[in-house]
């Protein structure tokens, strides 16, 4: 039962994903295995600093595909994500090109004839030689596919969502001037959110969900020992005991998988080998971003300890 | 399998997870590349392809269970029943009887068959196949469970063993007791299988059904008659409003985003294209934020009143204007801060506990509100007043709603009171209405909802 074909695909994706350095839980694994199956998006949420990003990184490293990356902020539009022509390229061509222009004309009768054989020689300024490839654009055209990672897509505007709906469900881009452009082969599209905002419908339903919360106590000591390997066994599971109990605190910002990161190599640099009050005293700035946080949590921290 | 997944979205879909038809395909896609051999693995996908936030995930869960494990465990456990059971394991008729036509005849009916013949899992097989039959799916309410139960056990047979128990009772045999006990066991098995299948049905179903009904009732009843559970249940049901009314109000700003041409920028920018405008700049009007002042009477009579004002106000700043918050009893206190530093339902809160006591002033209250941020209300600013009008007999503060009304680009007056009562004992609503653009009654979540869909309009 256990070795049907896809559980047994979805077991070397996660034995993958170790090999690049990325802890997957199965929910992880099985997403992405569908994403390649059934050529779907994957919209991925959660917390901040989770391993969204590192996700698509990890993807792209695995499959070994150029990782093409699109960072969204407000004010983002076509010309900056999907493609651009080129007018400065566009312009010095058709200053130079003028005396080339008078030769071809040479000879023609009235301004009707000029047109036709101008026209014969087909829309130059408006082709594949003047497009500025945007990373959406760039992405379709890797010959090998490519993992496309559109990155914090809640900061995009609203508009900018629907322009994104060609793209996810028929991997193609319309240029008017131009036509339609299809993938060469179809991309793995990784899409992050943090939530912020609500995302349309019309975009999730085009998209495999995925939601990576804060990883259990065994899977982030794994985490821990993969990416930080000098570290000793007990001390990052000290570690991660300690982290894993502050999140359980109303806290404004929970420590995420990244902070436990840096807490560990601060900690080794620190030559540590197990916590105590002073040095976690003098290391919470590492995992709390607020000062009310760490007022917070500096009375609590014997107790913590304890346990 | 693919009508039990099909089953499956429909529980989903009844427990509000909104699933569209590219979603039905896309997790029978799912199914067909991760086959169903493993359940976990089955689950992550289906739960990938189907739900698309954290929530829906969590009602994927529970459903899953509800749904899959149960059905496995409904046989598992009439297997283990059956071995039990005291009663004759297996069917033999005499000789004599055997040949007899009637008795023949009943016999060969196809559930008697099975029954005899044992085949594994005939009971659950005939009982899902009479499900689709009579429409199972469609029950709703607990009323229906005798109905169902009826039909359910007809159609999955109980009839063809009346049919063979009837016969042989006919001929009257003290050979006979103990088949006809057999037949009755099989006949009750099959009954109580068709009951287990309409209440586990219902459990699916039920749940659904009730809460569109509930939540109908809640939007359309005055919010002063909810009590306890059902007032807890409000904020989700008003951010549910908040969302609808922010999506159909989002895409109409950022319309008039255009303006005249601005040469000189445009001229200085493209200079280094020959002065050809590849890249065009707008005089963008800037056009002064609408802003947004809300004044709520927090005594007892109407506090409920403000909070789900606030709350449904606050559910919806993508797409209001900056809120500026206050209160009042007997004198008038800014909020803002409050709910600018904690999530709405948490500083709705707070604002009860600490001012929602005592009895309105009004003419006090306007007096300060007045003297203390009167200066900033302009023609840019809608200002709501959430109040029953009820002066206790004191100083309404005519004119310094007056003031205020001059000011202000709206004045818009909530009254939670019907209609009706206004303007009886003590009300100063139409002294009031005289210094107001609108008086409006808002009682009911209904109410409130159509209000600020047309604030939001006029707002733009």
């Amino acid at each position: 039962m256990q070795d049907s074909p896809a559980s047994q695909a979805v077991n070397a994706l996660i034995d993958g994903f170790a090999d690049a350095g990325y802890i997957a839980s199965e929910a992880i694994a099985t997403t992405v295995f569908l994403a390649q199956q059934l050529q779907r998006p994957i919209l991925v949420e959660g917390p901040p600093g989770v391993g969204k990003t590192e996700l698509a990184k990890a993807t792209a490293t695995f499959s070994k595909l150029p990782l093409v990356r699109l960072q969204c902020y407000e004010g983002l539009d076509e010309s900056k994500a999907l493609y651009d022509w080129k007018y400065s390229k566009q312009l010095l061509y058709s200053q130079v090109l003028k005396e080339q222009l008078h030769d071809i004309l040479q000879g023609a009768k009235g301004l009707s004839e000029s047109v036709e054989r101008l026209k014969s020689f087909g829309d130059i300024f408006y082709s594949d030689e003047f497009l500025e490839p945007r990373p959406l654009l760039k992405a379709l055209r890797q010959k090998e596919g490519a993992v496309l990672l559109i990155d914090e897509i809640d900061k995009a505007d609203y508009e900018f969502e629907s322009l994104l709906l060609e793209i996810l469900s028929d991997f193609q881009v319309s240029i008017p001037e131009i036509g339609t452009i299809q993938a060469t082969t179809k991309p793995i599209v990784v899409l992050t959110s943090n939530n912020t905002r609500d995302l349309s419908d019309a975009l999730k339903r085009r998209c495999l969900h995925l939601y990576i919360d804060f990883p259990s106590r065994a899977l982030e000591t794994r985490i821990v020992q993969t990416r930080v390997p000098e570290i000793p066994e007990s001390l990052s599971e000290q570690l991660v005991a300690f982290i894993q109990q502050v999140r359980e605190l109303d806290l404004k910002k929970a420590p995420a998988v990244s902070e436990t990161l840096d807490w560990a190599r601060a900690l080794l640099l620190l030559h540590a080998t197990s916590l105590s009050q002073e040095l976690v005293q003098s290391t919470l700035n590492v995992i709390l971003k607020f000062e009310e946080d760490i007022q917070l949590v500096t009375p609590e921290i014997r107790e913590l300890l304890k346990r | 399998m693919e009508q039990t997944l099909l089953g499956f979205i429909n529980t989903l879909r009844q427990h509000d997870v909104r699933i569209s038809t590219s979603e039905t395909l896309d997790a029978l896609h799912t199914a067909d590349v991760i086959g169903y051999s493993n359940r976990e693995l089955l689950r992550n996908g289906l739960a990938a392809a189907l739900t698309k936030t954290r929530d829906e995930k969590a009602t994927f869960h529970h459903c899953f269970d509800l749904y899959f494990l149960a059905k496995g465990e409904r046989h598992s456990q009439q297997q283990q029943n059956r071995q039990e059971s005291s009663h004759p394991q297996s069917f033999e008729l005499p000789e004599s009887v055997a040949g007899e036509a009637a008795v023949q005849n009943a016999l060969s009916a196809p559930m008697v068959q099975a029954a005899i013949e044992g085949t594994p899992d005939a009971v659950a097989t005939a009982i899902e196949e009479a499900a689709e039959g009579v429409s199972l799916d469609t029950i709703r309410f607990n009323t229906q469970k005798g109905i169902f139960r009826r039909r359910l056990a007809e159609a999955a047979g109980t009839g063809q063993f009346d049919k063979v128990i009837e016969a042989l009772k006919a001929i009257d045999s003290d050979e006979l007791e103990g088949p006809i006990e057999w037949l009755e066991q099989q006949r009750h098995e099959l009954d109580m299988a068709a009951r287990d299948a309409v209440e586990h049905q219902l459990l699916l179903n039920a749940n659904a059904a009730g809460r569109a009904i509930q939540q109908q009732m809640l939007r359309n009843t005055k919010l002063s008659a909810l009590e306890g559970y059902h007032l807890k249940q409000l904020p989700t049901l008003i951010r549910a409003l908040a969302k609808k009314l922010a999506t159909r109000h989002r895409q109409r700003r950022r319309v008039d985003r255009r303006g005249k041409l601005d040469m000189a920028k445009t001229l200085r920018r493209n200079l280094a294209y020959g002065g050809v405008p590849f890249h065009t700049y707008w005089k963008q009007k800037r056009k002064d934020q609408p802003k947004l002042y809300v004044l709520c009477d927090v005594s007892g009579s109407v506090s409920t009143y403000a909070r789900f004002l606030l709350l449904f106000l606050y559910s919806l700043t993508d797409v209001m204007p900056r809120i500026r918050s206050f209160v009042f009893t007997s004198q008038t206190y800014e909020v803002t801060e409050l709910f600018d530093r904690h999530p709405p339902e948490r500083a709705v809160e707070m604002v009860n506990q600490k001012w929602g006591r005592g009895s309105s002033d009004y003419g006090n209250s306007f007096k300060q509100f007045v003297s203390d941020f009167g200066a900033n209300i302009d023609r840019n600013t809608t200002l709501i007043i959430l109040g029953d009008g009820r002066a206790n007999s004191a100083d309404p503060g005519l004119n310094e709603l007056r003031e205020l009304y001059n000011r202000s680009k709206y004045l818009l007056w909530f009254n939670p009171e019907p209609r009706g009562h206004w303007n009886t004992g003590d009300s100063e609503i139409r002294r009031y209405q005289s210094a107001c653009h609108f008086v409006a009654e808002c009682n009911s979540l209904a109410k409130l909802e159509r209000l600020l869909d047309r604030l939001l309009t006029v707002l733009r």
